[in-house]
């Protein structure tokens, strides 16, 4: 894990400039539920021929102090990033993770997508077409637009025929839904974030573990006597709860 | 890179009728009319005959690559936003490589807002979200439990503990009703879940529904709502338990519910000799704990009772030394008279029985005196409580609620003891009751968002009349009568009456004001009568050792308080202003005092960064007299001591500073918590007492200066290599006060405790887990001699969860005194438990052993300013017991 300082500016002036060139960047509102916590959060897709990034701003908007601390277990609160280049097929996820910007890099999936629906669903003016998938350890059901058609998709979603205008887990614990859809020539959304440690997801899978254990034995060990504490069998709650590298331990 | 899917069913059947089939792969670059390469184009391929689809997108050059299972005709489509769509027929036949490159034309489109969808299973509202139970349920849920396991985000972990993130709810209630708080699992374990309707969580939950947003609140709760038809049923569950390898012992426990639409009742009943607090389970009924919340107007008003039977234990666990046999009764229910009206009731009745076994010696050394004490003590205990609560709340309106809390108790208390006292062999009688009837109204009306206004009036009167008589006269030095029995009737009678009304108001940016006014009357009757008897019944009543005193007191006071944050620092300031009003009549003689004092306390939390966090508070309290510090004749208070007050009326003043660092999070790897106490009492009580073998009369007086310091920290480690926590705990107090021992001159008594140990405390992931602690107190009490010791606490706990059907449980402790002598210097326990689960929330079974190494008695090393004692108590024998708990 080498930290390098990288000012990310340049390159997304250069994206800019494309999207700009070409006025074809596209700018997809969505919300995204996330019942792991109990959340509600926007979350903006933007992307242009080669490129997306994807923020979904979870960032507290509270007025309260201590409702930091209470989230210790589940970490800070923040926005994440994500950056995917479609040529390059490498996705990158800017996060603070322990007091730390972390650029975790992972190939971009293919999500072999279930098209072979007839169901039809119109949400708002758009008649979207059904395609379900799964994906580290989740079932999704997503609804596709097939006339604005791209390669990218909001959070790690990609490669269906047309734009995802809604997409739920099946356990109803996450939804992304799309609110409005623009062509813009905004410039792209930037990283907030200069300098950071770049790793591998599964480096990153390793960190996190490490860090829940962690927090389970300080919780174990710091209860008084004779007080119990039992771990979820569950480790994960969040989107991701099994890696490919992982089926075969 | 490109989706791709084929029905496997369709592809089945191609195989079988078409053997002639092969793969066709399409290349081509995608420019716009410049040349310019085109990327992220959608390339799609229809095969109408076969019923074949495929797409890809272009590369950053404008490539493509797509593979097509059939020969045969195909529809391909180019397409890419704000170009023209572009589509070619290509008749894909006996080939395996085909190229088609295309230009495109821009066309700008039109793209409209995308409007929400509502229509969900889940709803979230402000704080509030909403599971529709009916979208989550499988059709092999029994319990609630089980549908709760499948909400998402809410967390069931193994022993029934239900979390939201990582936070525990506060509590589960059922139609907003709720009888168990934090003992919820009584409902989620056994409720069945067919009434269920919709699971609601509350975020920020306040328990008065008027102060959500106002108050501060962190708290998580769930209600559930029933179906409007739901059909109430009766359900509950039954534990029972028997003592195998011993003398009898059992316990049993059962509950039993039914929760309508309209009304919801909850019965259960507790019996056993096993030491348990058979009224534990509704504790939380009987007094809601609610300090501080608005509309709690004094909470802490009681009358005293001046007489104990000297029925102490041993700082040991409950069960160990609580040789009981209680039986407990109660019922609960909760009416909904309308939308707006709720009758909630609430009644039980428990008798105990307490057995009781000491023996002491204690050797006293004051001044010239010294003598020593032998006491072997037997006692028992027997009492029956009677308790009813009413409660009606009324909804005026959605931002006024009228409640109305009604108590009565009723206690009867009878002692009996066999108490050798050196060579005399006294018998004890104390009939001890208690009365009360207490009163409370409350009006809320939350008048705007962000104000409150609560009204709250009470009325209690409670009484502890008591009558004690010993039957032996050990008070020859004391009395020159001829008299051979003793006897004691006092009471207490405390009424209480006080209005008040609190405004919160809070701010915009979050800041909280508070103003209290209020005015608070208490009236104590205090009448004692202490009696020498001799054979023939011959009555005298000593003077000076007689009371008959009112004591009122009324506070009119007008407290404000306010809290406000800057930047990392949270100031709060408060100022109490009281002018009481004190009468005292003392067998017809009658005094006032009028006196007028300020209470200041000011707080600042100081958040320095995320690592360090100190709180500091600092307050000038003045606190009146009470009618223990005021009457005038001795009143006895054991079977040899005696004590008065300072037949006058004082106001006492003290300091008091407190400061609290943290380090880190809990979660860090290194955390430490700090506190610092010091307070300083200008005037405080103190005694005047003179010490006798037989007798000890002490008497209050007011001694100028007094000193308490405390220091405590606790560091926590996590040690990774052992994936354990490491605890070191330090703490000390010292005490510096002034009393009077048999008339010596004023003495200084200087009291010193330290504590230092250390605790382990593994944090496996699998079966096993163990915690070992050890701890030392120093002591230390100098006056003109000075006594010290240390005593020393080891434990040891191994915890094995075979499943989670299946654990053990093992716990031991050693216990040290380092002043006694060697062969009663230690003491070991051993207990443990093992449950199994034969049917989740149906039938589990569990066996625990108690005392397993069979420690009888247990014997306590203690020192004071006058004597040093040896006190030895008879502990519960070795006993297992073999529990069933099932649900019906």
């Amino acid at each position: 894990m080498n930290l390098k300082k990288v000012i990310l500016l340049f390159g997304l002036i250069c994206f800019s400039n494309i999207a700009n060139a070409q006025n074809n960047s596209v700018y997809v509102e969505y919300n995204f539920i996330d019942n792991s916590i109990h959340k509600q959060a926007n979350a903006i897709l933007v992307y242009n021929d080669s490129t997306s990034v994807f923020v979904t701003y979870l960032a507290e908007k509270t007025t309260n102090p201590s409702s930091k601390e209470n989230n210790i277990l589940i970490g800070e609160l923040n926005d994440v990033y994500k950056v995917v280049n479609k040529n390059t097929e490498i996705l990158k996820t800017y996060r603070v993770f322990e007091g730390e910007v972390l650029e975790i890099s992972e190939k971009t999936t293919n999500f072999n997508w279930n098209i072979n629906y007839k169901e039809e669903k119109k949400i708002g003016s758009y008649s979207c077409k059904k395609a379900t998938t799964t994906f580290r350890g989740r079932d999704y059901t997503a609804w596709y637009y097939d006339e604005i058609p791209t390669y990218f998709g909001p959070w790690k979603f990609n490669g269906l025929p047309g734009l995802i205008i809604e997409i739920t887990d099946n356990t109803q614990t996450f939804s992304w839904k799309c609110s409005s859809i623009k062509i813009s020539s905004k410039d792209f959304i930037q990283i907030p974030y200069e300098e950071y440690s770049t790793i591998s997801i599964q480096q990153y899978v390793i960190k996190v573990k490490e860090y829940i254990e962690k927090l389970r034995t300080r919780v174990r060990g710091i209860l008084p006597r004779g007080m119990q504490y039992k771990a979820p069998n569950n480790s994960r709650i969040g989107l991701e709860l099994i890696y490919e590298w992982e089926k075969d331990e | 890179m490109n989706g791709k899917r084929m029905n496997k069913s369709i592809c089945a059947f191609l195989l079988f009728f078409n053997f002639s089939f092969s793969q066709v792969t399409l290349k081509g670059i995608v420019t716009d009319e410049k040349g310019n390469a085109l990327s992220n184009t959608k390339i799609s391929a229809d095969n109408l005959d076969k019923q074949y689809f495929n797409y890809c997108y272009t590369n950053g050059k404008g490539e493509y690559t797509i593979n097509l299972d059939f020969e045969g005709v195909y529809r391909i489509t180019f397409y890419k936003m704000n170009f023209d769509k572009e589509i070619k027929n290509l008749s894909l036949n006996h080939i395996k490589f085909a190229t088609q490159d295309i230009i495109l034309r821009p066309k700008p489109i039109e793209l409209q807002d995308v409007i929400i969808n509502i229509e969900r299973p889940i709803t979230i509202k402000k704080d509030t979200i909403i599971f529709n139970a009916k979208s989550f349920l499988q059709g092999n849920e029994q319990v609630v439990e089980d549908l709760l396991k499948k909400i998402p985000g809410l967390t069931v972990e193994t022993d029934g503990t239900i979390k939201v993130g990582n936070q525990e709810v506060e509590k589960i209630m059922i139609d907003g009703d709720d009888f168990f708080e934090k003992g919820y699992k009584l409902v989620t374990k056994n409720m069945p879940v067919s009434p269920i309707d919709k699971v609601e969580l509350y975020q920020n939950y306040s328990n008065n529904k008027h102060l959500k947003g106002i108050e501060n609140s962190q708290k998580v709760a769930l209600n559930l709502t029933l179906k409007e038809d739901a059909k109430s049923v009766w359900f509950g569950n039954i534990a029972g338990g028997y003592g195998l390898v011993s003398e009898n012992r059992y316990e049993v426990n059962a509950n039993l519910m039914n929760f309508g639409k309209k009304n919801k009742h909850y019965f259960l009943t507790n019996l056993n000799n096993t030491g348990l607090d058979a009224t534990g389970d509704i504790n939380h009924l009987i007094r809601p704990f609610r300090s501080d919340e608005p509309g709690s107007i004094v909470d802490n008003q009681s009358a005293n009772t001046l007489l104990g039977l000297g029925a102490d234990v041993p700082n040991l666990k409950q069960k160990r030394v609580n040789l009981n046999n209680a039986e407990m009764l109660s019922l609960n229910s909760i009416f909904t008279l309308s939308d707006k009206i709720k009758l909630k009731t609430l009644g039980f009745l428990n008798t105990d029985e307490n057995d009781f076994f000491r023996n002491s010696f204690e050797s006293f050394k004051v001044e010239s005196t010294s003598f020593e004490n032998t006491e072997n003590f037997v006692g028992r205990k027997k009492e029956i409580t009677g308790f009813g609560k009413l409660e009606v709340s009324y909804d005026i309106s959605k931002t006024k609620t009228l409640e109305y809390t009604g108590k009565f108790n009723k206690t009867n208390e009878k002692n009996r003891s066999n108490l050798l006292f050196n060579n005399d062999l006294l018998n004890e009688k104390l009939n001890s009751n208690n009365q009360l009837l207490d009163q409370k109204i409350v009006f809320t009306n939350k008048f705007k968002e962000d104000k409150v206004l609560v009204f709250s009036g009470r009325y209690i009167n409670e009484k502890t009349p008591q009558n004690y008589s010993v039957n032996q006269f050990i008070f020859d030095d004391l009395f020159s009568q001829n008299a051979n029995n003793t006897k004691q009737y006092s009471q207490n009678k405390m009424q209480f009456a006080g209005l008040e009304a609190h405004l919160l108001d809070k701010n915009k940016n979050g800041d909280l004001l508070e103003i209290k006014m209020g005015n608070q009357l208490r009236v104590d009757d205090l009448n004692t009568r202490f009696a020498l008897l001799d054979v023939e019944n011959q009555i005298s009543f000593p003077s000076n050792y007689q009371n008959k005193l009112t004591y009122t007191t009324n506070d009119l006071y007008l407290s404000a308080k306010y809290r406000y944050k800057l930047g990392n620092y949270t100031l709060l300031t408060q100022a109490d202003f009281h002018q009481l009003f004190n009468q005292l009549e003392n067998f017809g003689v009658t005094s006032n005092e009028n006196p007028f004092f300020v209470i200041p306390k000011i707080g600042v939390d100081w958040k320095i960064n995320d690592e360090n966090k100190v709180l500091t508070s600092y307050s000038y309290i003045t606190t009146n007299s009470k009618v223990t510090d005021v009457y005038s004749g001795f009143v006895q208070t054991g079977f040899r001591s005696f004590s008065k007050g300072l037949e006058a009326f004082n106001q006492l003043n003290s300091s008091n500073a407190m400061l609290n660092y943290t380090y880190g999070n809990w979660g860090d790897r290194f955390f430490a918590n700090t506190f610092i106490i010091y307070s300083k009492n200008n005037d405080f009580y103190s005694t005047n007492s003179f010490i006798a073998q037989n007798y000890s009369q002490s008497e209050k007086i007011i001694i100028k200066d007094r000193d308490f310091l405390s220091i405590s920290t606790n560091f926590d480690y996590y040690l990774k290599p052992i994936k354990s926590n490491l605890k070191i705990i330090l703490g000390g107090s010292k005490t510096n006060f002034k009393n009077i021992v048999n008339n010596s001159n004023l003495r200084e008594v200087k009291n010193l405790n330290a504590d230092y140990g250390f605790e382990i405390r593994s944090g496996f992931r699998n079966i096993f887990n163990y915690h070992l602690g050890t701890k030392w107190s120093y002591n230390k009490v100098k006056t003109t001699i000075e006594n010290s010791f240390t005593d020393n606490l080891t434990f040891l706990d191994l915890s094995f969860i075979f499943t989670d059907k299946f654990n053990i449980q093992a716990q031991s402790e050693r216990y040290f005194f380092g002043n006694l002598d060697r062969k009663s210097n230690q003491y070991y326990f051993l207990d443990f438990e093992a449950r199994y689960i034969f049917t989740e929330n149906k039938l589990s079974f569990s066996l625990s052993g108690n005392n397993l190494l069979n420690t009888k008695t247990f014997k306590n090393y203690s020192i004071s300013d006058i004597n040093i004692s040896q006190t030895e108590y008879r502990l519960q024998p070795r006993y297992v017991l073999l529990k069933m708990e099932y649900r019906f």
